[in-house]
Order: structure tokens, then sequence, then C-alpha cells
């Protein structure tokens, strides 16, 4: 079956271009698959971003992953969702492109890219650029039916271990093959950042939930916290002396920004990494956790996962 | 711009937010970073890691740095021919280069150089010195009229 434009693509329709300076889009989610995650929604954004900037350089070029300031996600997202995706360039020359953009379902914001930095690489490295080109004008004329992404298959990961409530690592075995790789990309297949970044935020809210859960009403004087003053060890004593802990209260974890996200390096099929999540501050508020990506010695990626104490649903 | 017209103060005033920059980028202690600290020798910075500094320093600087603004400044006014020869930078260049980059310690400066290792030389201070001639070319440049 020829995946191409249909395993991992999330831009089914272009609205309105302006080659290298702004473009908005849409995507349908299929209803018939399980999830959609969040790290989709901004390979969605991600990608409207590229055909903007793909189309300012006649194909010849395209950004790849590599550093986003900023990941928010607003509101969950469901399959059957349709999303209305949009992006501003904010700079564009031969090394590389940089932009923001933003997901909303209807009137409600679902999840606002911050400044993603992509460094331009030839396009034909990757792709056929006339294929892109003709695909581009495609997406402009008309809508292409919903429904051929058919869902991903569960990531191979394997705990590793950890010290608990501090850090959690665990192995990733990026699949030899799969649907994804004709599509990221036909001429050389790359493990996708944003599958990456889900694994990272799968890890980052197992290592969450060996924490405790601030209550909702928080006992801790706010005026003594300072702003983001850790207070790791009083959350923890008063964990301890109240019985609060993992899955014995009714708030939970829930993240809600992504930052400092950086990918050095492609990841090719088969690769096996290795993911760690390191807990960075632990407040009242909130949660931050650096999570590193290695192959072997090599870091291929960084981000630093935000979390908030939320009443579970 | 030379080197020369920048004075070891100002690099000094503007020294404490671009090593916190770096450090953030490079995900290392600001104790490891020293002014003459090479991003890729010492700090191991790729080239990922170049394009996060810069645009964490736009930022935190509110100065806007076109990429490849250092090697471009570093030619001056050699044309690409008279600055390197196929991949190597020529001894005017490399002259050149010593010139501008002059708070790089001289044994950096391998001979022949590549165009590809220049990288290698640009310290913590040279991008100090790239926020103060950005911030000058900012200052300096025609207002448009209101």
């Amino acid at each position: 079956m020829d995946h191409r434009f249909r395993a991992f693509t999330f831009v089914d329709h272009i609205h309105a271009v302006q080659p290298g300076v702004g473009i908005q889009g849409r995507y349908a989610i299929p209803s018939g698959i399980a999830t959609f995650s969040p790290a989709l929604v901004a390979e969605a954004v991600g990608q409207l971003a590229a055909w903007s900037v793909m189309a300012a350089v006649d194909f010849q070029f395209r950004p790849v992953a590599g550093l986003a300031a900023s990941i928010e996600l607003l509101a969950p997202v469901c399959p059957g969702d349709v999303l209305e995706l949009a992006a501003n360039l904010e700079t564009l020359d031969h090394q590389c492109a940089s932009y923001s953009g933003f997901a909303r379902r209807a009137n409600t914001p679902l999840l606002r890219l911050d400044h993603a930095v992509g460094p331009m690489l030839p396009a034909d490295q990757f792709d056929d650029p006339a294929a892109l080109r003709q695909h581009f004008a495609r997406l402009r004329s008309e809508r292409v039916p919903s429904g051929a992404f058919a869902g991903l298959a569960e990531a191979s990961v394997e705990l590793l271990g950890g010290e608990p409530g501090q850090s959690l690592r665990a192995s990733l075995q990026v699949p030899k093959s799969a649907p994804f790789f004709s599509d990221h990309f036909p001429r050389r297949p790359v493990f996708p950042g944003s599958l990456l970044i889900q694994s990272n935020l799968d890890l980052a809210l197992r290592l969450a939930g060996e924490l405790p859960v601030p209550p909702k009403e928080s006992t801790v004087p706010v005026d003594t916290l300072g702003d983001q003053e850790p207070v790791e060890d009083e959350l923890r004593a008063r964990a301890g002396a109240r019985g609060w802990g993992p899955g014995r209260e009714e708030r939970e974890w829930t993240v809600r920004r992504v930052t400092d996200v950086k990918f050095r390096a492609f990841t090719p099929p088969g690769e096996v990494l290795e993911i760690e999540a390191c807990l960075e501050r632990l407040t009242a508020d909130g949660a931050l956790l650096n999570v590193q990506t290695r192959a072997g010695k090599r870091t291929v990626g960084s981000a630093r996962v935000h979390l908030t104490p939320e009443t579970a649903p | 711009m030379s080197n020369t017209d920048i004075a070891q103060d100002q690099v000094s005033a503007v020294y404490p937010t671009v090593a916190e920059k770096v450090a953030d980028a490079l995900g290392c202690d600001l104790d490891q970073l020293k002014p003459d600290a090479s991003l890729i020798d010492d700090l191991g910075a790729e080239s990922i890691d170049f394009l996060d500094v810069v645009f964490r320093l736009e930022r935190a600087f509110k100065v806007k740095i076109p990429r490849g603004r250092i090697l471009e400044e570093a030619r001056g006014d050699l044309t690409t021919a008279e600055f390197e020869r196929g991949g190597t930078v020529t001894d005017a260049g490399l002259e050149r280069l010593k010139s501008y980059l002059s708070e790089v310690p001289a044994e950096r400066f391998s001979s022949p150089l590549k165009v590809a290792d220049i990288p290698r030389l640009f310290t913590v201070e040279t991008f100090c010195r790239l926020v103060i001639r950005q911030q000058r070319a900012a200052t300096d440049a025609p207002r448009a009229p209101s």
C-alpha cells in the first residue's frame, strides 16, 4: 500500500498561504483511531509551517525539526476533531526557518507552539521536490479526504529503572519499518521528532506518577513560597504525613507545557534510544522535569516538561 | 567594524547574560564557562546549539542576529575567493579572521584552516562581541519616519 501523504501527513487543506510569511490550514483527525496525541497536533502545526517555508524556496529546501522554545498544551484533542491550524514565519534564510503557530478546534485553543526553529536542508535529500510541489498544489485547491491516517502502533518502550521520585530511565526501540517512514521521509526515513517528544512526555508522566500531588487548597502558605521556589522537601513531608501519594489523590499530574525542545541528530529506523527523565523542581504549583534522549553516548534530544496538578476528569 | 572598537568593560557588561544563555542552550553549568571557552571544543556544542544560542541572545538582548553573521563580518570586505579557496581559508583570510576574532587565543588558529572549522574558534566572548555589534547596528540604523 502506498503510504505517501497518508501515513504521517497532518494537513489536509491549506486555506491561505503567503509563502515565507504565514499560512492557515486544517486537519480532520480520523474518528476511527484510538488516540491522537498532543505531540501529533504540534507535528500538524510544524507540517503546515513547513509547507509555507518550502513554497517560499520552490521546494529546493525544507526545514527539519530543530528547536522549540515552548509548546503549550491547552486542551485535550480527540479523534474526530477538526484542527484549525495556523503558523506565522518569523525568519527564513538559507540556514533556518523560525515560526510560531497554533491549533484550535472551533473557538477552543488546543495547542500553541512558540518560536520553533528548523534548520534548512536540501529537500531532495528527503523527498522528491516535484511530488511535494504537486501535493502542495492539491492542498491549496481541494480538501484531501480525511481518514488516511490509521493511527500508530504502540511504542516499544522498556523501563530500565531509576531513583523513585527523582529519575526514571527507559529504552525506546525505534521500529525498523513502519508506515510513517514512507512519509517521514520517502528518501531518508527518520523517526519523527514529535514521536520522540511523545515518548518523552509518556516517561515524564510515569515519573510524575511517583511524586506527591499537591492538594487543591495548598496548605503551604503561598507568601512563604516565593514565585517558583522549590518546596520539594516540604511537599514530600506533607505527603507522607497526610497520606497523599501516587494514586491516592483526586488530582493528577497533567502536562501543560514543554519547553527548551531540541533535536540534535536524526534517528534512523531500528535505533535503540535511552530516555531519562529527571526531576528538576517540585513546587506547590507544579513539577518541572528534564528529559534527555540518547543514542549510545550521544544526546539526540532534550526537553523540559512542565506538569501541573489538576482535578482528574 | 573591528574587534578593537569594543572595550573590555563593554564585554564584561554583557558577559553574565551571554554566559547564562550559552549555559542554558548547552545544558551545562555556569561554572564551566569562561570567556575564552570554545563552544565546540570545550563545551561540546553542535551546529543546532549555535542556532539555539543565537535565538536565546536575540530574545535576551532584543536584537536581530542574522544567521551566519559572525562569518559574514569576519570576511569583511574580502571576496569569497579572497577569503577561501577550495574550502580552506587563504592567508589573507586567516589574517582577517585573526583580526576579527582577536579574543581567540592565537594558538587556536591552525594553518591551514578549513572554513568548516571556523566555528571551532568561537568562544563565549565571541558571542558577547556579536551582541555588542548588533546592539550598535540597531542604534545606528536609520529610523523610519513616523
